[in-house]
């Protein structure tokens, strides 16, 4: 039960959102879908004074200009799903989002800038965005930065954005896909995932290159590239995950899995989509 | 069942449930959905640690908040109230001994999450709000974490006036298990160690009091599974005569042994309503739904076989940790577990000994299985155990050590009396469903590899119709049935559904009676006003118990009817017959029932001539299958009947994760004849589930504060229809041979023996070998840790 009175705004343009946030200092929250928000606002670990809905700021288009493909801070997982762009142009965004459980009441609810913003170790996206490269647009009363994905999840539920900032968009470079796979490791269909592998595999410059994403393994996203320079195949996914995962000394723990389970099941998550990409199988679609 | 019983007869068939279409639009309502305008509502300040002593509440800044009525503390409240009475009394040599029975707790703290004191507002939100403003000081002392620990001479006693922790103890004995372990050819030894789990009911606990201040009288409408005794309990209480309350409860979300009586909250509504003259409403929020712990159990077991696989010997000892001992019958549920070995096994050796420790952590809620799931878990995993070291096939070693038919009835080292059943061909039927060969095949196949098939056997004897002397009420249920001057039948019975659709199965037994439809026959339950005394939801007794009861009543309203009918067509009353609403002369000639009770009532000298009006019959039914008198060994027998379920389950485990997959689930089933074979069905599955739920994914974990950590179904996991593949379902029939109409319990059995199965089949595509330990549930980081070990075998 939300336990006190908040002021909910809805404003009509990004510079009115953007001073309400500011002036709401620590008291300010911005929502996206609410999937978050609302249940630790209900549970009464969140008590904002202020709640931002960036309803009507037409932050849910999916744009593509031929380089890269831009989707706005509140894109549902619904959306984003339906998307013929998303699923063309951003293939290992597509396949991450169809992965996304919870059901029609979360999926028409909960957005990927939501999910971003929160940074849980244990969601899909951040890792996901790491493996694509992608670039998170943020704005505030002081001006506008754009932050790599790598430098955007600086760790457990914190990221680069400041209290006054809002996300407004994600931004992901369109590559030539050869092969792209996700796969999360879950106890069970209600369970949070407890490691994401995401992965694509591409062509440019007249090279193959691999790009990696292990979520939930440890408090940010791993990552790892690598570019295709000899022959590889799917026996090779051994070493190149144990390359991507001794970045990783410490797992994360939650309530489901302490990190020295994360650590051992990673491996085997992570061996499996290196070898459906380097099969060089058509992109996994489910 | 009557004596025109007929091609059609209700019994055996599944008519669509009473209610259904409401229950499915949303029309039905839930207590929740009752809360009156102008309610207050109670938020509560519970205690953050395990024990302690307070030293100051703080309240000023709490009642500053707008909308906050009072904040009211344990001192206010035992001012005006007694402790709640047990709905169960000790057992001796414990008869008598004080519990914790105020519904807010008085000067110390015993466990996480005990109500201090009560905030109530106008508002949810402001009693909520107003709730984390009231600042408690303790004095923490050091509490008494784990059963282990519970026993030590150290250790603090967790309830004042005991001399130890020890709750309860129990020694059951057949044969002599020492010198058949001496003399035993192959003796196994294994552990299991269940952790906490609840039953995470869909609707919490919500009640709802209002004290009517004219005519002194108190109404409280809530989520009972247990009416009359709430209300005794509640009256005891607040210091009222039983009759100035009245408890209702309507619809409810799922009850699963969860919503039984002794919640302190039940208490405190009705305190507070009577002391501040408001309605008021309790509705309790998920996080401390999650406080209902239980089954948290720890076993220690000895099996012993000749070497071709005759079991001789079987012993087991265990510790529970049921927390602090409070008015609900929770912590009753372990000293239940002994009692079922060894099950459906022939095992003329058998030393069991259980003992039940009070912990600083919330009392034990009652949950389906009652106890008796672990006892077949430990069994059957014994079992399998065995047949691993012997290089037996399971299901082989089983079949030659069950009872067989023509030795049952039959009697458990416990006392309780085994009615009826065929072990053999439930086995074998399930065999057959399950196809146990080809999965062997598949588990085979296999056995190398990373994504390996596991399969395992579980067979559950599940005691039912719970009938303890002392405890309130107890072995009967009543019924009373009328038909109004229109042709009205209702029937008010002492047993409640707690969502399980047991009112059409009773609507379709007095329909059989009086040749009705079931939907023409109204059914009333859980109200205390207009219902006769009765237990409620527990023990699979509503058609167990309330079945005959109902049919007795409605045997004893048909006489008057034949009667009435007799006068009306000129025939001789055992000779009519009752159809399609119609009772029917021999010669052909019919009167409906409608007009049959519109004479009796209104031409009494005439239609109702020697008929005793009004058309009514109030019986009751006690089971014959208890005994209260001591056997030799100085036991009672307090379960009447005995419901048993051979399940199979195949998984795939991960070997590189630990992840289980569950592949596919069969069940065969015995409870005797039933009423209603879809509501026999779909209980059934939804214990299974329960059971797999249990086994694999369900746990309440807690941080070294013994606060709770997983209070959200994020956390919490159960089982969702994605998890599991359909459920295979066989059924089988052997009528108890005491029970009138030939029933045995239904709603709570198929739980333990799916959780067998499923524990068993991880062991399975483990290799059983790899750990004699088993911790319950099976999640992916414990199999993890065992993986290696399994590589090693």
């Amino acid at each position: 039960m939300i336990r006190s009175s908040i002021r909910f705004e809805m404003p009509r343009s990004l510079d009115d959102a953007l001073q309400i946030l500011a002036d709401s200092g620590p008291d300010g929250r911005v929502l996206g879908g609410g999937s978050i928000l609302v249940s630790a606002m209900s549970a009464g670990w969140e008590s904002p004074k202020v709640v931002i809905d960036p309803v009507r700021l037409d932050l849910n288009r999916i744009d593509e200009d031929g380089h890269s493909v831009t989707f706005g801070a509140r894109a549902t997982y619904a959306a984003l799903l339906r998307s013929e762009t998303i699923r063309t142009r951003v293939p290992l965004l597509h396949a991450m989002v169809g992965e996304v459980t919870g059901g029609p009441g979360l999926w028409n609810l909960a957005t990927v800038g939501g999910s971003c913003c929160y940074a849980n170790p244990a969601s899909d996206a951040p890792a996901c965005l790491m493996a694509l490269r992608a670039q998170f647009h943020l704005q505030s009363i002081r001006g506008k930065r754009v932050v790599s994905a790598a430098d955007f999840f600086r760790g457990a539920f914190v990221t680069d954005r400041a209290p006054d900032e809002m996300l407004t968009h994600i931004q992901v470079p369109c590559e030539t896909v050869i092969a792209v796979a996700y796969s999360k490791l879950k106890h069970s269909a209600s369970s949070w995932p407890m490691v994401t592998g995401a992965c694509q595999r591409s062509f440019s410059d007249g090279k193959e290159h691999v790009s990696l994403g292990v979520g939930g393994l440890a408090a940010r996203p791993v990552f790892a590239a690598w570019t295709l320079d000899v022959p590889f195949d799917e026996k090779d996914a051994e070493f190149l995950a144990s390359e991507a995962l001794a970045q990783v000394s410490v797992g994360w723990t939650d309530e489901l899995a302490d990190g020295s389970y994360r650590m051992k099941a990673a491996k085997p998550v992570t061996v499996r989509v290196l070898k459906r990409i380097l099969e060089g199988n058509p992109w996994k679609q489910k | 069942m009557t004596s025109d019983h007929t091609a059609t007869s209700w019994i055996g068939r599944s008519p669509s449930r009473l209610n259904g279409i409401k229950y499915t639009n949303g029309q039905v309502r839930y207590s929740a959905d009752l809360i009156p305008p102008g309610s207050l509502y109670v938020a509560l300040v519970r205690s953050p640690i395990r024990r302690g002593v307070i030293k100051s509440i703080a309240v000023d800044a709490a009642l500053a908040v707008e909308g906050v009525v009072a904040v009211i503390d344990g001192r206010q409240i035992e001012a005006v109230t007694d402790p709640t009475p047990p709905a169960f009394p000790f057992p001796p040599p414990y008869t008598g001994r004080p519990i914790s029975g105020r519904c807010l707790t008085v000067e110390a703290v015993q466990y996480v999450g005990q109500a201090v004191a009560a905030v109530v507002a106008e508002s949810q939100h402001a009693a909520e709000a107003a709730a984390d403003r009231v600042v408690v000081d303790y004095e923490e002392l050091d509490g008494v974490s784990n059963g282990r620990e519970a026993l030590l001479q150290s250790a603090a006693i967790v309830h004042d006036g005991w001399s130890s922790n020890i709750v309860g103890e129990d020694r059951i004995f057949a044969g002599d298990a020492q010198a058949a372990f001496s003399r035993a050819d192959v003796i196994v030894e294994g552990e299991i160690e269940f952790k906490p789990s609840t039953a995470a009911p869909m609707e919490p606990i919500c009640f709802l009091a209002s004290w009517d201040l004219q005519h002194q009288h108190l109404t409280v409408t809530g989520t009972f599974q247990n009416p009359h005794t709430s209300r005794w309990q509640i009256s005891s209480a607040l210091r009222l005569e039983e009759t100035d309350v009245r408890v209702i409860a309507p619809a409810m979300g799922g009850g699963f042994g969860f919503k039984m009586a002794g919640h302190p909250e039940e208490v405190m509504i009705a305190a507070l309503s009577k002391m501040l003259r408001r309605p008021i409403a309790y509705v309790e929020n998920r996080r401390d739904t999650f406080a209902g712990h239980c089954r948290e159990q720890t076993h220690r077991f000895k099996i012993a076989s000749t070497y071709d696989g005759c079991i001789t010997a079987f012993e087991d000892e265990y510790i529970a940790d049921v927390g602090v001992v409070g008015p609900c019958n929770g912590w009753t549920m372990p000293l239940v577990t002994g009692t079922v070995f060894p099950t459906v096994y022939d095992i003329a050796n058998v030393a069991v000994r259980g003992t039940v420790v009070a912990t600083n952590k919330a009392p034990w809620r009652p949950i389906r299985g009652y106890g008796k799931e672990i006892a077949n878990l430990v069994m059957e995993r014994a079992i399998d155990m065995l047949a691993s070291r012997l290089g037996v096939d399971p299901i082989e070693l089983r079949l030659r050590n069950v009872h067989h038919t023509e030795a049952l009835p039959r009697p458990l080292p416990s006392g309780l009396n085994v009615d009826s059943g065929d072990y053999p061909a439930a086995i074998t039927q399930l065999k057959s469903l399950f196809g146990y060969d080809e999965w062997s095949s598949r588990r085979d196949a296999t056995r190398g590899s990373d994504l390996r098939v596991g399969i395992g056997i579980g067979i559950e004897l599940t005691p039912e119709g719970g009938a303890r002397p002392g405890a309130f009420p107890s072995g009967f249920e009543t019924a009373s049935i009328r038909m109004s001057p229109t042709g009205i039948v209702e029937l008010a019975i002492g047993v409640t559904s707690p969502g399980s659709g047991n009112e059409t199965a009773l609507a379709q037994i007095v329909a059989d009676v009086l040749g009705l439809t079931p939907g023409s026959v109204r059914i009333k339950q859980g109200d205390t006003d207009a219902v006769p005394v009765g237990t409620g939801n527990a023990s699979s007794r509503a058609i167990l118990y309330g079945g005959p009861a109902a049919h007795l009543a409605a045997m004893d309203l048909r006489g008057k009817l034949a009667l009435c009918a007799s006068n009306l067509l000129g025939a001789n009353a055992d000779e009519i017959l009752f159809e399609n609403g119609f009772a029917i002369a021999p010669s052909g000639e019919r009167v409906s029932l409608a007009d049959l009770t519109f004479g009796a009532h209104t031409k009494p000298f005439t239609v109702a001539k020697g008929v005793q009006l009004p058309l009514e019959a109030t019986r009751s039914f006690q089971p014959s299958n208890v005994r209260v008198s001591p056997d030799a060994n100085g036991r009672i027998a307090t379960y009447s009947s005995f419901p048993y379920s051979a399940h199979a389950v195949a998984i795939e485990l991960d070997t590189g994760t630990g992840h289980v997959r569950v592949l596919d689930i069969a069940t065969v089933h015995d409870c005797g004849v039933m009423i209603n074979p879809a509501l026999v069905t779909e209980q059934l599955k939804g214990a299974i589930v329960m059971g797999i739920g249990a086994g694999l994914w369900e746990e309440l974990k807690t941080d070294e504060a013994g606060r709770i950590t997983t209070d959200r179904f994020k956390s919490y996991l159960l089982p969702r229809a994605t998890d599991l593949p359909p459920i295979k379902v066989g059924h089988m029939s052997t009528p108890s041979p005491f029970h009138p109409l030939g029933l045995k319990g239904a709603g709570e059995s198929g739980l333990g023996g799916a959780l067998a199965a499923v524990t068993n089949a991880v062991a399975d595509a483990l290799h059983s070998d790899a750990s004699t330990k088993t911790i319950v549930p099976a999640t992916p980081p414990r199999l993890l840790d065992l993986i290696p070990l399994a590589r090693s075998v």
